[in-house]
């Protein structure tokens, strides 16, 4: 199996890695999204793409749909019997597919919001603030002001509204730990995690540039994030697009979080017992190979319980909710989001953690359907109610 | 082909279970196996519609419909075999068994499991082992094969050095005959054939398809291996030979070749030759016995992690693929006795390439003997070539009283070895009474005749008139008009002689202008078309034709047989 500091690297070629394909269909098993129709899986996409390309058209028409229907979960790189990297594989095809301008009608309605509003909800910018409602006055001095850390909040956690308790916690740990820090406020534009997921990395630029000159007029050496999604971006796309300039420390909560915790700098209140299950959000698990440094926060807060669910880290199942599946087909994700809480149910855990408002809001609506008495909630959530005044 | 009227009563009995999706029915012509470009030349496969039950009523009810209408059938489990057994040789609808995936009913009074033939064997193993139970045996590629899947191909597995083939495992088998009745196979007469084999395994679903499975289970097990390292590959099997005698539940050979390409793709750790040996829940006094075998010929044992390691590896043979990017693969089953023998003519065979080889250990003193080349299908010459060369394993498996492992189509041409020709015998016999149309995945075990592809055809027909049009021209151009006569004179003389024979004497007698035709033509044709070139051109065009006439005649089998030296002198010249 390939090992977690090689998940990020390229295909050798495209065209190698889909004839290396033994077509096993070990990858048909575990995937979330396949519908057992020969396509709809990795194993059918492989062949059509090496069998069905022609020149000027590498990505056949017929297998867009089912490109796209695919969360990029990286599940089937896990089981891959020729170890090709899949993750790169789909990321790069998507962007084959892209440059062909062959690509599923929702997704231009997400890249105009992007491109207008600065955020994939197609809302007004200065809403971007609105999460922080509750706690106006607690953070009005820290908008934009100049600070060595950032708290990049991201789209979905921002104008998500039950999502807004992940970014208040995140604040609350930063004021608890007097930590100084800041945020981009309304300048925070989308980190453009969606056009990179879709294909139109091109697209990605603007944002990228925009965000980047803002850090740097703020002095910020340090941006951390909730969002598996942003972290993603600013740690493998910006150095991309910026190039050697791009110089700011990027670290995820979790990450962040383990750091304080075994630099003494954390101190827990004593709570009664919790039972909770810990859900591995595919891009900060399989796509950045995270996986102790939640688990090593959650058996640090007293009182907590982490009950594991049949599949975990590597071959932990999905949310549904990557890849931009939902613009395409909130069916399918919804479908996968309710199997996921039905494991994590049967744990008999009382809360369903995860570091990435995207499950968190997937599972929310799971388990609202479904009448689950489960709870859901992001690690920073229980880290902001167990720590110390 | 389905016609309108025949898709809207297929979708009757699936909705939205059916699929004519082009791409989707394109994606359903294959297993795993790389092919070289000539097979989909001359087999030209086709699937007209897939459909994807989740009942036996519906597969009933969709056979008795094919039947009415000729329509083939073509059965797919998890399509993770390489033989060609789910591919079509005639256009076919391909039923998909994936959605039929329920674990029926566990026994744990008589140890049986029933299961629906789309249930995964390695989600069988870890639902029983949750319950306190395992598989006897699975197949090593358990992460996606189908539980009918692997009944309908027939074989050994995992564990088969103590626990048998697929077949022993078998309590019974819910089957749909070819006209739609629902029946259990113990209760047929005609589920064994004249010597006892059975019908309905190993036979692709050329008798009926697979639509419950009663299996044997077995109380669960902690697996113990023990990985053991050679320097040398023939004392390697030497070792192996002893080594069968401490009853193992799974024995594995990996020879040096193998294990130095494994090694280039992943951290393998494994080096020269090396035996996995898995022992059930304790090795006990027989490491002791183990010991002395690995002192008379020099092994050792490998760490604990290593073995594991091994162990975990036991569904990814095909590792070594991301060094092709294509595989050629050949399977034999071979006496334990004729193990270094057939080592030896391989790698003699083979010597200046690299012939990664494996052996498993299975039941009755056999082992089965899995080699691939590296090979790339872009390169489509030395790719087809390269095929020719696994036939030639066969050949040498054959020569050290082996067998094919398994027939599929590509190797049909060695159905007496595998089925008998008793066997083969008494398994047309049911054929042909129970399937009359011959629409269940026709072409396997009974072999069917290619439907080769209008390129095919033509480049046939185009190959002809070229050789038969250069020819007179070639002789011309090089003075040997008298040559050039001479060979049409032989021609007309062999068509005259031809005539005699084929024409019964009384219709000669009673016709005998008939048999002036070929004297007449002579002397027309160079009348008609004074030039050589185009008397050529006509020859050819007979010839080109009576060749599409034999190829779509013969048996596929037979056209292998034809091909076979070829690719074997091509695999010898050019590989």
């Amino acid at each position: 199996m390939i090992n977690n500091t090689e998940r990020i690297h390229e295909p050798i070629s495209l065209d190698d890695e889909y004839q290396i394909c033994a077509q096993c269909g070990y990858c048909n098993t575990i995937c979330p999204t396949f519908q057992f129709w020969e396509v709809s899986g990795p194993r059918g996409k492989l062949w059509a793409l090496r069998e069905k390309s022609k020149k000027g058209q590498k990505v056949p028409v017929e297998i867009v749909k089912n490109l796209y229907e695919c969360t990029l979960c990286g599940k089937c790189q896990e089981v891959c019997q020729t170890d090709i990297p899949l993750i790169s594989l789909w990321y790069k095809t998507r962007e084959q597919a892209y440059s062909q301008n062959n690509w599923p009608d929702g997704f231009q309605r997400l890249h105009k919001s992007i491109e207008n509003k600065h955020n994939i909800f197609g809302l007004d910018s200065e809403d971007r603030i609105e999460w922080a409602f509750e706690i106006e006055d607690e953070v009005e001095e820290v908008w934009e002001k100049h600070a060595e850390n950032c708290y990049f909040v991201g789209c979905v956690t921002s104008y998500k509204g039950m999502n807004a308790k992940i970014a208040e916690s995140i604040v609350d740990v930063f004021q608890k730990l007097k930590i100084d820090f800041t945020m981009l406020g309304g300048e925070e534009w989308c980190c453009g995690s969606p056009y990179f997921v879709t294909g139109a990395n091109e697209l990605g630029k603007k944002n990228a540039e925009h965000n980047f000159t803002k850090m740097k007029e703020l002095g910020i050496k340090r941006i951390i994030t909730g969002c598996p999604g942003c972290y993603k971006s600013f740690k493998f796309e910006y150095p991309k697009i910026i190039g050697k300039d791009f110089d700011i420390e990027v670290l995820h909560t979790v990450e962040w979080m383990e750091k304080m915790i075994s630099e003494g700098k954390i101190k827990f209140n004593e709570k009664d017992g919790l039972d909770i299950t810990y859900h591995d959000p595919c891009e900060l698990g399989r796509h950045c190979g995270i996986y102790e440094a939640p688990r090593k926060v959650l058996n640090s807060i007293p009182g907590v319980n982490l009950k594991e669910m049949e599949t975990k880290e590597e071959l932990a199942n999905c949310c549904g909710g990557g890849g931009a599946l939902a613009v395409i087909n909130e069916k399918m994700t919804d479908g996968i989001a309710l199997k996921r809480v039905q494991e994590a149910e049967k744990t008999g855990a009382k809360r369903l953690v995860t570091a990435c408002p995207t499950c968190q809001f997937t599972f929310f609506k799971a388990i609202k359907e479904s009448k689950s008495e489960l709870k859901v909630q992001d690690i920073m959530e229980l880290i902001s109610r167990s720590l110390e005044e | 082909m389905i016609n309108s009227s025949q898709e809207k009563k297929i979708q009757e009995i699936f909705g939205d279970r059916f699929s004519s999706d082009q791409i989707e029915k394109e994606a359903q012509t294959h297993d795993i196996a790389d092919l070289p470009f000539i097979a989909n030349w001359v087999l030209k496969p086709k699937i007209i519609g897939v459909v994807q039950p989740i009942n036996t009523e519906e597969i009933s009810n969709f056979v008795k419909l094919c039947q009415k209408k000729k329509i083939n059938i073509l059965p797919k489990g998890g399509s993770t075999s390489g033989y060609g057994g789910c591919f079509p040789t005639k256009p076919s609808v391909s039923i998909d068994f994936r959605r039929m995936n329920e674990i029926v009913e566990l026994n744990e009074e008589k140890l049986f499991v029933k299961v629906q033939p789309g249930v995964i064997w390695q989600n069988l193993d870890n639902y029983l082992k949750e319950k306190g139970y395992a598989l006897a045996t699975y197949p090593s590629s358990a992460p996606s094969a189908t539980v009918g899947g692997w009944v309908a191909q027939g074989g050994v597995g995992i564990g088969g050095a103590s626990e048998g083939s697929i077949n022993e495992q078998i309590i019974d088998l819910e089957i749909v005959l070819p006209n739609g009745e629902i029946v259990n196979s113990s209760k047929l007469e005609l589920e064994h054939d004249s010597n006892g084999n059975r019908v309905f395994i190993g036979t692709y679903g050329s008798f009926g398809l697979i639509t419950e499975i009663i299996l044997k289970i077995i109380p669960n097990f902690e697996v113990v291996p023990i990985l053991t390292q050679f320097s040398n590959n023939e004392k390697a099997i030497h070792a192996f030979e002893e080594m069968r005698n401490l009853s193992p539940y799974h024995m594995h050979f990996v020879d040096s070749t193998f294990n130095e390409l494994k090694n280039q793709v992943e951290d393998n750790k494994e080096e020269d030759a090396s035996i996995l040996i898995i022992f059930k829940n304790t090795i006990g006094d027989k490491l002791s016995e183990l010991k002395i075998i690995l002192g008379k010929y020099g092994g050792k044992i490998l760490d604990e992690e290593i073995a594991n390691h091994a162990w975990d590896e036991r569904f990814y043979s095909m590792r070594i693929k991301r060094l092709g990017p294509s595989l050629t693969p050949s399977e034999i089953v071979i006496p334990i006795n004729q193990f270094r023998s057939t080592y030896r003519a391989l790698k003699s065979r083979f010597k200046s390439q690299k012939l990664a080889l494996e052996g498993t250990l299975i039941k009755n003193d056999k082992v089965v003997i899995l080699t691939y080349f590296l090979a790339d299908k872009k390169k489509r010459f030395s790719f087809l070539f390269s095929w020719g060369q696994s036939q030639d394993i066969v050949d040498i498996g054959i020569e050290n009283g082996g067998k094919p492992y398994s027939i599929g189509l590509w190797l049909t041409p060695y159905q007496n070895y595998i089925f008998g020709k008793q066997q083969l015998k008494d398994l047309k016999k049911v054929k042909k009474k129970i399937d009359q149309n011959n629409i269940m995945n026709p072409g396997k075990v009974i072999v069917g005749k290619p439907i080769p592809s209008i390129f095919v055809s033509l480049l046939i027909l185009l190959l002809s008139v070229g050789f038969f049009s250069i020819v007179p021209i070639i002789f011309e151009i090089i003075g040997f008009n008298l040559v050039s006569l001479h060979y049409l004179n032989l021609f007309w003389n062999e068509v005259n002689y031809l005539l005699q024979i084929i024409v019964p004497i009384n219709l000669q007698l009673l016709y005998p202008s008939v048999m002036q035709i070929p004297t007449i033509l002579r002397s027309i044709i160079p009348t008609l078309f004074p030039e050589p070139i185009i008397t050529g051109i006509i020859f050819g065009l007979v010839f080109g034709v009576l060749g599409n006439i034999v190829l779509r005649t013969i048996p596929f089998s037979w056209l292998l047989r034809i091909g076979k030296p070829f690719l074997s002198l091509g695999s010898r010249i050019f590989i």
